[in-house]
Parts: C-alpha cells; structure tokens; sequence
C-alpha cells in the first residue's frame, strides 16, 4: 500500500468535487426509518439531537439518521450554537465563490457526524448526518475485517423511475485508523442486482481522523496550493478489472440498505486482485 | 465610611464566617441539624448509588440526565444528583464523621465537599443564583489566581472547550458536560459575545478543576481509609472556643489532614501545585491565555501568597470551600404582578406598574450563629441566620444593599430588539434610580422593593398581542467599613483575611413577561442566483409582506432577470416555456395563503409561469403571532419551484449550482410598509 498521489483516486476526487460546489448534498426524498444512529439518535422519544443546545427556537425534524434543523439566525450563529453544546466542530469546507455552503464534522467521543449548513436570507438549514456502524471484509492486497462507522456521502437516483439505479457513495471510518469509501451504482430494488462496472471504486486511507477530516484536508491543501504527494495519507485506490465481479443484496429499500460485494478490482498498477464486501444504510 | 467594589474589596460579613466556618472557628453539624434548612436533610449514599446507577452511559447524557433530575420534581433525586454530579466531576464528598464517604477513582483532594452542604448547594442552584463574568474573574484576580481579570471571552472560550480533548480524564470529561448542560437549562450558552454566568457548581467546578490536587483514590485497597489515618478535611468541629489561635490550630489542622491524604495517594504527586503550579487543568478546553494565567500565577501564589500556611493544601481547600459556602447567602426576587405586565393603556397609569422584590438570606445551617470566634478578629458583622436586615442595632443601614441591572432585560425568545423600541421596563423612579447608582438598601426585613414601569399602547387593545421577556437583575452588595491591615495580627489571619475580601455575592434574575398589542405583520424576503454550467446566469428576488397575519393579503413584489446569453439553450434544459431573456418583474399581485395548509402554495405571476412558491412549516395558532420563522419560500419557473425540481438539484451532473434559492417566511414585530405602529415609541414617566 502506498501513498495516495494528489487526487488520482476517483473517488476521492468526486468528494472533492461536491465540496467544490458541482455536486451533491443529503437527498431531499425521505422515509421514515426507526434509525440505528450511535449518536444523536439516542436521545429516545425526542427529536431533540442529545448534546445540542440552543435550539428553542428552531425547527427539528428527524428522517432515518437525518436530523433537519431550520435555525432561526444566520449560520455563523448556529456554529456557534454547536460548539458551545456538547459537540466539537471541525470546519471541512466552508463557503467560497462556487458554493455558500459549510460542511462540518460533530464530535463527540469517537462519534462523529456529518453536518450541512445552507444560509438563507435569515435562517440557517442544517442537515446532520449520522453514522451507522457497518460490518465490512477486505481480502487481496488490502486485507481487513471488522465494523465501521458509515457515514453515507451520496444516496442519489439517477432518473425519475422507481427502478433507475441508484449512485450511493459511503465513507466507512474505523477500526481503529483504516477508513474507506466505496462508490457503487446499482438497481435499488430487493434481492441481488448487478453493480455497474463503471460505477464501482473503493479508496482506503490510513489516518488519525475520519475519512471526511482527510478529504477536507486534502481539499484544503489544494485549495491553498500546498498540495504535494507528502501531504497525502497511506492508502491505495481499487477499481473494476476485466474480472470484475460486482452484486448488490438490498434488503431495505427504504432506507436503502444491505450489502455490496465487488470482486476483481486492481489498483493503479494493475496488480493484484482485490474484493470488498461491506454493508451500506443510506440516511434516509 | 469607603464603599467597596461588589467583587473587589468586600470584606464581608457572610464572607468571612464562611471562612471562619473553614477555619474551624464555628460548631459542627449536629449543632447545624438544628437550624432551619429548606433543601432537607442531605441525600443518603443509597439515593445517590440509585441515582447513579440509572444514569446513561454516555457522558454527554449522563450530565443531561443530572441536570435533568436536579431541576426535577422529586426533591430527594434532586439532592442525590447535585451530590452525584460532583462526585463525577471529581468532588469528594465527606460524611458527618468527617470522612471520605463518596469519590471517584480520582478526587481533588483540596475540594472536598460535606454531605451536609449539598442541600445549600441545591437550593441555590434551584433558586437560580449565579455570578457574572466579572464577578468570577475579578474573584478569581482577587484570590491571586490570576494576574488580570480574565475576558469574558476567555471564560466562555474556556466553558465551551471544557474537557472535549478525548483524552482528558473521565472527571474533567465529565465536569465541561456539566457546565454546559447547566448553561443550557439556565439559557446562558457560552456563545460568542454573551455575558458569562457560572452558577455555584459551575463555579467551584471552575476553580477546583483549575487548581486542585487530584489523588487516586481506591477505598477498597485501603481498609483503614475511612479510619482515623484517611481523616478528611474538616470544615466545621465542636472544638472551638473562639480566637485566633484556634484558628490558626484549626487551619493547620486541614494542612495535616489533607497531606495525610495525599500520603496515602498512589504516585500521585501531590506536590504537583507547589512544585509545578500544576492542578487538574481543564485540559483541551482551557484556552491557552487562561491557562498560562491560571497555572502561572497559582504557582506564583502556592510559593508566595500562601507561604504563611506553608502548603498550599488548605489555601486551595480555603478558597473551594469558600466558593462554595458563598451559595449560603441567597437572593430570591419576586413581584407582585405574577412575572407579568401589559403595556399602558394611558399614560401616568402606575396601576400597570410591578413592583419587584429582593429578599437577601443567608443560611447559615453550617453555622451557629453564636459562636463565630474568628469573627471578631476580623471585626465584622455576621448576619443572623434568615433574612439580612437592612439596619444594625442602632437602626442604621448596616451596609447590606441590592444592586440592580436592567442591561439584559431582552430575552432570547424574541426579536424585540431588531426595532429601535428601547427596553420595554425600567424603573418609575428613574432619577432616583440613576443617582444610587442602581443600588438600594436593604430595609430591616432583608427587603429591597424596586417599582417598575413599562410603556404605553397609543391604540390600547388594538393589534395582535406580542410578548417579550424581560429581565432584572439582582445582586447582594455589601458596603463597610475596612478596618486596618491585618497583617500583624497572624499569618493564618492573612490568608482568612485575602479570602474573605475576594468574596463576591450572587445575583439572581427575574423574568417578566410584558405584553403588547401591536401589528400581525410577516414578511418573506429572498435573493437567489443560478448558474449553470458558468455559462448562464439568473438572479430572482422576493419582497412581500403581510400586514394583516399570515394569510395575507400578501402584497410586494418579485422578479427575475436572466443574461442575453444562451437564453434558449437554457430554457431547453430547463424544460419550460419560454422564460424570456431580460428582466420581468411584478408588483401588482397580491395573494393569500391559508396557515393550515403545510404543503407548497403556489402563486403564478403570469409570465412564463413565473412565480413564487411558499411552504408553511410552523404556521401560528388561530390568534397567535409568530416572530421569527414560520416557513420558506422559492421561486417557480414554469409552475415548477426551482429549490424542489430535481433538474435544479445541485446533486445533478449539469454543474447546476445556485445560492439563495430558498428564503424565509418570518413573522416581525412591525415593517415600515404596514400602516401605524400601534404602541408608543420611547415615551417614558419619569
């Protein structure tokens, strides 16, 4: 496994290209889930989050792992807000020229979630994502096996239809400093479908923070023109070989959810072969 | 006669018997069972364990589940928590035996707190006492903490980054936990710009985490711990007879005790404040200019200050215990209006007027009352247990005074202050009020009586009924007069003598709820802008009102512009017809919208189906007026509203991405555009 090059690893590069104001946010059609959330989701019979305060005044919905804030104030205010609750806040991207937006990490303990903030003209929107823990298995160059705390990036259909497929994209965080994200585009029905060759990528990164903390680190690196190869975390990218084999087992359509198996991916390089299977919830 | 600072100089009465109770210069718990104590006897370690074990396992819901139950109904869970929520912070708790009875894994061997004080500490804590920013940072200067007065800044930065550092110890974890769910309950977040309030816990948690010495403790691995070896520090004994050398005997007495204590640590260097001026730092939370401050100066003080004890064990469980018995002096604030009040129908209407009453106590169930032999020492006036009369013996002001604020009187439930209203209550009396400089004594019943007045509807009754919460402060003062140094009456005397003039009183706040008629107005203003591909732009605003509630008649205007280029390309891709290149603009149509509906309306402006979209999502009650936000809008371009279509969507692969295009629906006290404000402006009774 070696050093990740710039922003080589597609994966990684779409994130960055979201952050960059050209891409996706938290999908807006919901269904309402009982949840499996670690964090804010423990705050039983409430759609309060645990550990946010401050929010009196606001507007608090809850769908799956998504908790909706509709905050009276601007959204500096609502940062504010947060980091004098019981969560730490760590900035990944904040507004720029393409896109007036903020993309944060809460944290609390080892917990940490994703969080989008869209200023409108008196009010701020907040979309707090949660992570779901996630079992997952690498066999081939990269070889682990254990659970991790998903955080789904991208949950996005790709037409109006019921069966048009679905583009999801998840970044999986532990254990302990191995963290990947897997993109996978698939029929979003029950039972096993196929998973688009084109479709499929898988980018793992060693690090002391999340896999979001790197990416936006990375993006703050480029921004900021100090972007080199010693900058960028241990890792390797993974994508669909000749032999590539991919299946998606849904068993939940709403939340979408079940396992991905992809088979038959290489690296850059072309050596090796490299299987993934990991379990995958989006947020809503 | 020299007036002291409320924080600064006070050599005050209650200040020093609560020193003097350290000390050891007063009687002990059994003679304080006997006194009037409203909070109950203290909780018993099974209330507490029962408290403790149904607690959540995060820290984060623990400490709301404290707080939760502090402020609950049942009284004995509300004692067991206050008392649970210390130990968890790292507070010793000590029985009537004077004996480690409760702690953690580790405890700040210098802040021990008895059993029998949590009552008091509850009842403030209840009551809703609490100390300002100022207060806390000139206490803490005073006390040789800290060099200067620490910033608020400084102090909200500190509380909201208390103990977040994953690797700080579970106590420190847990105590930043604390501080901030109380802060939420009170609803004074540590947020940028506020003004700090630390209520009693918070307080001693502050200082004792700052600069206490922490020791393990493992009671089980120590058989003998609760025997006479692993003695406590004492607060109060049945030993005394009075004067300084009693005194003096009894403060080397918690010297003693306290080392033996910290003897019997595992590894744990209790030297750590002398030789290092290293306490149990908020680590990961202090920020670093009060943390050099803090370390730096207690270093300074451990080898200087409190060189005349020779450790700095009882000067830190001097000052804590200190702290803590300050929450023994009460202030509780009532009115007779019921915490409400309505505009002036008429002016010169004093019927309308609340009268707001401050009633000064002080509980001194760890005190005898007769028996404060340090006192004298000292030469100052104790008051008796109950409420702090105005007048001594002769029938003069005995110094004690309220100091009144009306500088936060705008809660944070309205948006009263986006208009230039002024405050809604001040004093009837405002020369008088201005020349005391806010302050009035207090009369022979503990009691200072402030008249307050509001101001006046010019159309009484017409409108919507609006409130807004407003607030008044109290706060004890204490003027006396100092009497000459000390110092050479003893070395112990000097460290009772720089406490005592560090003690600062609480404040307590009261909450009146003033009502108005006035307009029902909502507006909804936007500004978005939509690229696509960076080759088209399109801007749209939005300007409506409403004077008339939220249904409307809704008038204004909205308009859109797009550039010449590529017009029709983009008027493909987006499906509609014709949205034309130019501008377009309407501010003729006026629409409703009905508040019960919580799905999209739709107004169509005529143009290309241009329009504007509005979704309800917290619409007001039929009589009810709103101020702040009540839903959203977005604009529609053919029929269709821009934030919802998915071709819109910033998800899409088109390079569609835009700013703005969603805006708030917004209730507001009034707007230019709507006829005649309905209540006076600024037109007060002097």
């Amino acid at each position: 496994m070696g050093r990740l090059s710039g922003f080589t690893l597609v994966a990684v590069g779409a994130a960055l290209l979201v952050l960059s104001g050209c891409a996706a946010t938290p999908a807006k059609d919901a269904a309402a889930t009982s949840g499996a959330g670690v964090s804010l989701s423990r705050a039983k019979d409430s759609l309060h989050p645990v550990g946010l305060f401050g929010l009196d005044q606001a507007r608090i919905a809850r769908t799956g792992q998504v908790v909706e804030i509709d905050y009276p104030g601007d959204c500096e205010s609502l940062l504010n807000v947060f980091e004098a609750s019981q969560w730490s806040v760590k900035a990944i991207m904040t507004p720029n020229a393409a896109l007036n937006e903020y993309l944060l990490t809460l944290r609390m303990g080892a917990v940490r979630d994703m969080v989008w903030l869209y200023p409108s003209t008196v009010a701020c929107h907040a979309s707090v994502t949660e992570p779901t823990e996630q079992k997952f298995s690498f066999a081939g160059p990269t070889a682990m096996t254990g659970t991790s705390r998903m955080l789904p990036f991208q949950c996005q259909k790709q037409g109006d239809a019921a069966t048009d497929p679905v583009t999801f994209s998840g970044m999986y965080d532990g254990p302990g400093d191995f963290h990947f994200m897997l993109s996978a585009t698939f029929a979003p029905k029950k039972g096993m479908s196929p998973i688009d060759p084109d479709s499929a990528q898988v980018s793992v990164v060693h690090g002391a923070t999340s896999f979001l903390e790197i990416m936006g680190a990375m993006l703050n690196a480029q921004q900021a023109g100090t972007e080199d190869d010693s900058a960028m975390p241990n890792g390797a990218g993974y994508y669909p070989s000749d032999s590539f084999e991919g299946t998606a087992n849904i068993t939940s359509t709403k939340p979408l959810a079940g396992t991905l198996t992809l088979t038959g991916l290489t690296d850059n390089e072309g050596g090796g072969r490299q299987a993934v299977t990991v379990g995958f919830r989006c947020a809503q | 006669m020299k007036r002291l600072s409320r924080t600064l100089g006070a050599v005050v009465a209650a200040g020093t018997a609560i020193t003097l109770v350290l000390s050891g210069c007063v009687p002990t718990g059994s003679q304080a069972a006997a006194a009037p104590q409203t909070g109950g006897p203290p909780p018993t370690l099974a209330e507490i364990h029962s408290v403790s074990s149904h607690l959540p396992t995060g820290e984060a819901e623990a400490a709301q589940s404290l707080v939760n139950t502090v402020f609950g109904a049942d009284r004995r869970a509300s004692l067991a928590a206050t008392a649970e929520l210390l130990v968890r912070s790292g507070i010793g708790l000590t029985n009537d035996k004077q004996q480690l009875a409760l702690a953690s894994d580790e405890v700040i061997a210098d802040a021990l707190v008895p059993l029998a004080y949590i009552p008091v500490l509850n009842d403030s804590l209840i009551r809703g006492d609490f100390f300002d920013g100022a207060q806390v940072a000139t206490l803490f200067q005073d006390l040789g903490v800290t060099t200067t007065p620490a910033s608020s800044d400084v102090l909200l930065a500190t509380m909201r980054g208390w103990g977040k550092d994953q690797d700080a110890e579970p106590q420190v974890r847990m105590a930043g936990n604390l501080v901030r769910a109380l802060a939420a309950h009170d609803g004074t977040l540590p947020l940028p710009g506020a003004t700090p309030r630390f209520d009693a816990v918070q307080l001693y948690l502050l200082f004792a985490q700052l600069v206490g010495t922490v020791v393990d403790y493992h009671p089980k691995a120590q058989p003998k711990a609760a025997g006479p070896d692993f003695a406590p520090v004492s607060y109060v004994t049945t030993e005394l007879s009075g004067e300084e050398a009693h005194c003096e005997a009894e403060l080397k007495r918690l010297e003693k005790l306290g080392e033996r204590l910290k003897d019997k640590a595992e590894k744990k260097a209790y030297t750590m404040v002398v030789t290092k001026g290293v306490g149990w730092a908020i680590r990961g939370g202090l920020t670093k200019g009060l943390n050099e401050e803090f370390l730096a100066k207690y270093s300074q003080l451990v080898g200087k200050s409190f060189k005349a004890v020779s450790s700095a064990v009882s000067a830190a469980q001097t000052v804590a215990t200190t702290l803590l018995m300050m929450t023994g002096l009460a202030i509780d604030v009532t009115d007779d209006h019921g915490h409400k009040m309505h505009f002036r129908h008429k002016h010169g209407d004093t019927a309308a007027n609340i009268h707001v009453a401050a009633t000064v106590s002080f509980d001194s169930s760890l005190v005898d009352q007769d028996e404060y032999a340090c006192y004298k020492l000292i030469g100052l006036d104790i008051p008796k247990n109950g409420t702090v009369s105005g007048k001594n013996e002769k029938g003069q002001w005995s110094g004690w005074q309220v100091h009144w604020a009306f500088g936060e009187n705008i809660g944070r439930n309205n948006y009263y202050g986006s208009t230039a209203h002024g405050a809604v209550i001040r004093p009837q009396q405002w020369d008088a009020f201005q020349r005391n400089h806010q302050n009035q004594h207090l009369d022979e019943n503990g009691k200072a009586v402030l008249e307050t007045m509001t101001r006046t509807e010019k159309e009484p009754n017409k409108g919507t009924e609006h409130k807004v919460n407003a607030e008044v402060v109290a706060t004890v003062d204490y003027v006396t007069k100092l009497k000459p140094s000390l110092s050479t009456v003893s070395n112990v005397i000097q460290v009772i003598d720089m406490t005592a003039r560090a003690i600062t009183f609480p404040s307590a706040r009261h909450t009146i709820e003033v009502t108005y008629h006035g307009q029902d107005t909502y507006v909804m203003t936007g500004h978005g802008q939509m690229n696509m591909a960076l080759l088209v732009g399109m801007t749209f605003d939005s300007d409506y009102y409403s004077c008339n509630g939220l249904n409307g008649p809704w008038q204004g205007r909205a308009a859109y512009s797009a550039d010449t280029m590529l017009m029709g390309d983009v008027a493909g891709m987006l499906g509609y017809e014709g949205a034309k290149k130019g501008n377009f603009a309407n501010d003729t149509t006026q629409f409703s919208l009905d508040p019960k509906v919580t799905e999209p309306q739709k107004v169509d402006l005529g143009e290309a189906h241009f329009g504007v979209q509005v979704t309800l999502k917290n619409a007001p009650k039929r009589g009810e007026h709103i101020d702040g936000y009540v839903g959203e809008g977005t604009w529609l371009l053919s029929g269709s509203g821009v934030a919802l279509d998915s071709l819109f969507n910033r998800a899409t692969s088109f390079g569609v991405f835009s700013s703005g295009m969603t805006y708030d629906v917004r209730g507001v006290q009034e707007d230019p555009r709507c006829p005649g404000a309905k209540f006076e402006d600024d037109t007060w009774d002097d």
